[in-house]
């Protein structure tokens, strides 16, 4: 029984600004694009839409509140791009053949070119309390209230690190919450080092200013250098306990105080999606700022494994317009290689690009200096703390592990389970990785994340041997 | 530096070996080209500790057997080994007929809980099976361990009791005086000793070569489909013949196996076709896994021999030198045994049960490639999954 395999020049994955700019990019210059996306409509996180079954009379709203939305959509509106959404990528073999399902059968795509613009997601921040009900992500509350318009709480206390913290804050007061604290780990005396960065990106701050004006005109206390150190209750978290950091990120304890709520929403920033890549044996590197591995690329976009190539958020955490730049300069490359763009007309169109991408790379590292996530950050847990969700595995448990001669995320993985459920260490690797950096001695970079196999998320056994229907008895 | 006895390969052969000698008052260094014990085949393969389907290694798998069921105890380390049984499930009458074969001679041999059962019988073991199955064959002593947790629990109580495990530290060759060997080079220097054994399963025939001695391994590719984890469902080992095997681990997840896959470059990589066509085979057998979520997928690298049998023993031509390699898909479940084997030679015992059919020479007289297995022809040879 064999699969059924598509072919295509160029697969574009993610359907976000970085994938649809790519795709359109390609496109345009006249090269075969396919879009996979594993959402029901594009738009990726930062341009999320409502269901299609929603009936929302207001096309801004459905989406996502950006007035540019439809315009960005409307791109993926060309005869030679193909979209197939509720698809996901699975695996990757022989080097070019991508895995694909729609949970009900698996195909191939065989494909020449990719570039992966597979985003971010939350980074997760283990502290007592983190796995209790009512503790959110900003990207899930976001994506609670975008696309679902369910507010999942009254009395919101907001920790984090970005700015995404005060957007959300915004969103929730305009949404009439409650919002009791925003406590920001970032130290606004060390961002003004950062600061020429910034400079001539006049709409970025008066966004930033408008957003902060809302937080004083509602009274809501912004805290900076503070830190998120347990969050308790039942049921449900009830109160949630902040502390100021010092210079490394490490808790005061006599500045600690507390506040009832009944939802916690945490933002410390993002971790880039890189899994695909690294299925691809893309080479990654451990970014300072992050203090995690990011897929390292060229200033043409391409990753170490040539005509693989990556853009927006799943490398450079820059947000929406330095991802559809990047979408673009890798739209660019990926058709010059394939021969449907003249030397002289690509050459054009990147001096063109690159300036453009250079000024908002400066503003994406600025912020990325100003947010940076400090090393005390990865070390809030207690004995007890569940580091990885998906198999229970305490912090102790990985302790006793490390101590027995376990030296690095796989041994870890093997011989606690940490990282061995669902979600295959996608959330777990960057809690359990310092903790060995710390018993060990090694440097954090130097604890490289475990081999990407398929699959690279879940699939139904019935879609990967054939048809699920089709077993059926 | 200097030591009694240069082990090398920290894989499950290696680390018992050092545990064993190391509990006798013998200094072992165990060289050890990973970052940990028992990264390669000994920790990647679905943990069957089964006696039956052997052949001529029946009565070695038998007495680790009994070794296997105070491991546990004895190395103060969970790993998770539990007797749950081995069923063997045939798809049509020959593969029925083959297995009754199987259970006279092993009776012979004295594998006294080993029986031919119905399929209303496989059913009524295995609740959700499919039509397809005719017959089965079930061994109640057999059982399963973690894999995963084993062979660090032997290096662990190997260091306990003084041996030095040195990681990231890869044999280059061997060192002689004469034709006694004193000792192995490495990359980090040489290490004098007294003895050395040849631990280092599909990387070992190099070594052999050196000291004249010709072991065949032809090496392969197994490859592991985990689930979620499920409600208990599955409680012995299951093999399904010609197939691929599968078993519940205790925390919950399905391990589908399969072996015998080509692999000449010594690599670990999941191929697409026979990831299908695997999961396709065990849905005609195990419709419920339809909706079931493979979460993970790896490769192992497994050894072949032309006779299907191990390499255990001194080697002939030159003296102090053993090796313990070559174990056809079965390291897992006799290396225990096969380590505390080479333990008493070492020590100046002999060895529990006959090594003649595991001779280290056996095929070093014979052509290259045309090698003949021993007189004795055993019966099955059907249940491991056919070789491509």
């Amino acid at each position: 029984m064999k699969a059924e395999i598509v072919s295509c020049p160029l697969t574009v994955v993610g359907a976000g600004p970085a994938g649809i700019r790519a795709a359109a990019t390609a496109a345009t210059a006249g090269v075969r694009v396919i879009v996979v996306d594993e959402n029901p409509s594009p738009g990726g996180q930062y341009y999320r839409q409502s269901p299609p079954e929603f009936d929302i009379p207001d096309r801004a709203a459905a989406h996502s509140g950006h007035p540019e939305a439809s315009a960005l959509y409307d791109q993926l509106d060309h005869p030679n791009i193909q979209v197939l959404q509720n698809v996901r990528v699975w695996g990757v073999f022989d080097g070019h053949t991508l895995a694909l399902t729609d949970e009900e059968r698996t195909f191939l795509l065989d494909t020449d070119r990719v570039v992966l613009a597979t985003g971010a997601y939350d980074r997760p921040l283990a502290f007592p309390g983190w796995t209790l009900p009512g503790v959110f992500g900003v990207a899930a509350v976001l994506r609670l209230i975008k696309s679902q318009w369910i507010l999942p709480g009254q009395r919101f206390l907001l920790a984090g690190l970005g700015p995404l913290q005060l957007v959300l804050a915004d969103f929730l007061l305009k949404s009439g919450a409650e919002v009791v604290c925003v406590a920001e780990a970032a130290d606004p005396l060390q961002g003004w080092r950062h600061l020429p960065g910034l400079w001539g990106h006049w709409d970025r701050l008066r966004e930033a200013y408008e957003y902060r004006r809302t937080l004083s005109r509602n009274k809501v206390p912004l805290l900076f250098n503070h830190v998120i150190t347990s969050a308790s209750g039942e049921e449900c978290v009830a109160v949630a306990e902040i502390a100021r950091i010092d210079r490394d990120g490490v808790p005061i304890p006599e500045t600690k105080r507390s506040f009832d709520v009944d939802a916690v929403c945490l933002g410390y920033g993002l971790l880039p999606a890189y899994q695909l890549a690294a299925a691809f044996g893309c080479s990654l590197r451990f970014d300072e700022n992050l203090r995690w591995f990011v897929p390292r690329h060229d200033e043409q976009m391409e990753t170490s494994v040539p005509g693989i190539f990556v853009a927006g958020d799943v490398t450079d955490m820059g947000g929406a317009h330095v991802a559809a730049a990047e979408g673009q300069v890798a739209g660019l490359v990926a058709a010059f290689q394939l021969g449907y763009l003249e030397e002289t007309e690509f050459q054009g169109r990147m001096a063109q690009a690159r300036p453009v991408l250079r000024r908002l790379n400066r503003l994406a590292e600025s912020l990325q200096g100003i947010y940076k996530f400090r090393p005390g950050l990865a070390h809030l847990t207690r004995d007890d703390t569940v580091l990885c969700r998906c198999e229970e595995v305490r912090s102790q448990a990985v302790k006793t592990v490390i101590s027995a001669g376990a030296v690095d995320l796989h041994q870890v993985k093997l011989r606690s389970r940490a990282g061995m459920g669902y979600c295959q260490g996608r959330t777990c690797s960057s809690l359990v990785a310092p903790l060995i950096a710390a018993q060990t001695g090694q440097a954090l970079g130097e604890l490289y994340p475990c081999t990407a196999r398929p699959p690279l998320q879940p699939i139904p056994l019935g879609a990967l041997a054939g048809s699920r229907s089709s077993h059926s008895k | 530096m200097k030591t009694d006895v240069v082990i090398i390969g920290g894989g499950i052969v290696g680390c018992a070996t050092a545990y064993y000698l190391s509990g006798k008052g013998h200094r072992v260094v165990v060289i050890e080209k990973d970052a940990g014990a028992g990264l390669q085949a000994s920790g990647r393969n679905a943990g069957g500790v089964r006696q039956q389907g052997r052949q001529a290694a029946l009565p070695l798998a038998m007495e680790a057997i009994r070794l296997w069921a105070g491991l546990a105890q004895e190395l103060e380390s969970e790993l998770e080994y539990q007797r749950t049984g081995n069923l063997i499930l045939a798809l049509d009458g020959k593969g029925a007929a083959n297995l009754e074969e199987e259970v006279e001679w092993e009776q012979e041999q004295g594998l006294l809980d080993v029986r031919m059962i119905s399929a209303a019988e496989c059913h009524e073991i295995v609740p959700g099976l499919t039509d397809r199955v005719v017959a089965g064959k079930h061994c109640a002593s057999d059982g399963a361990a973690n894999p995963m947790l084993v062979t660090p629990a032997f290096s662990r109580a190997a260091q306990r009791q003084g041996a030095i495990i040195r990681y990231g530290t890869t044999a280059l060759e061997l060192l002689m005086q004469g034709s006694t060997i004193s000792g192995v080079k490495t990359d980090a220097g040489e290490i004098e000793a007294g003895f050395v054994v040849n631990a280092a399963g599909p990387w070992a025939q190099r070594f052999n070569a050196m000291a004249g001695c010709s072991t065949p391994i032809s090496p392969g590719r197994s490859q592991l489909l985990i689930t979620e984890k499920m409600p208990p469902r599955l409680s012995p080992f299951l093999t399904v013949m010609e197939k691929a095997y599968l078993r519940q681990a205790p925390a919950g997840n399905v391990i589908i196996g399969i072996a015998g896959l080509p692999n000449e470059a010594l690599e670990q990589y999941v191929d697409f076709a026979s990831v299908r066509q695997h999961a396709a085979n065990m849905l005609e057998v195990f419709s419920w896994l339809r909706d079931v979520n493979l979460i993970r997928t790896f490769a192992g690298i497994t050894e072949y021999t032309p006779d299907g049998e191990p390499y255990i023993g001194a080697v002939p031509g030159v003296a102090n030198f053993f090796v313990a390699v070559g174990f056809h898909g079965q390291g897992f479940c006799v290396g225990p045994m096969a380590g505390k084997i080479l333990a008493e030679l070492i020590d100046g015992g002999e060895s529990p049960v006959s090594l003649v059919p595991f001779q280290p020479d056996r095929f070093s007289n014979n052509e290259a490639g045309s090698a003949e297995s021993a007189d004795v022809k055993y019966p099955g040879s059907v249940m491991e999954p056919k070789r491509n």
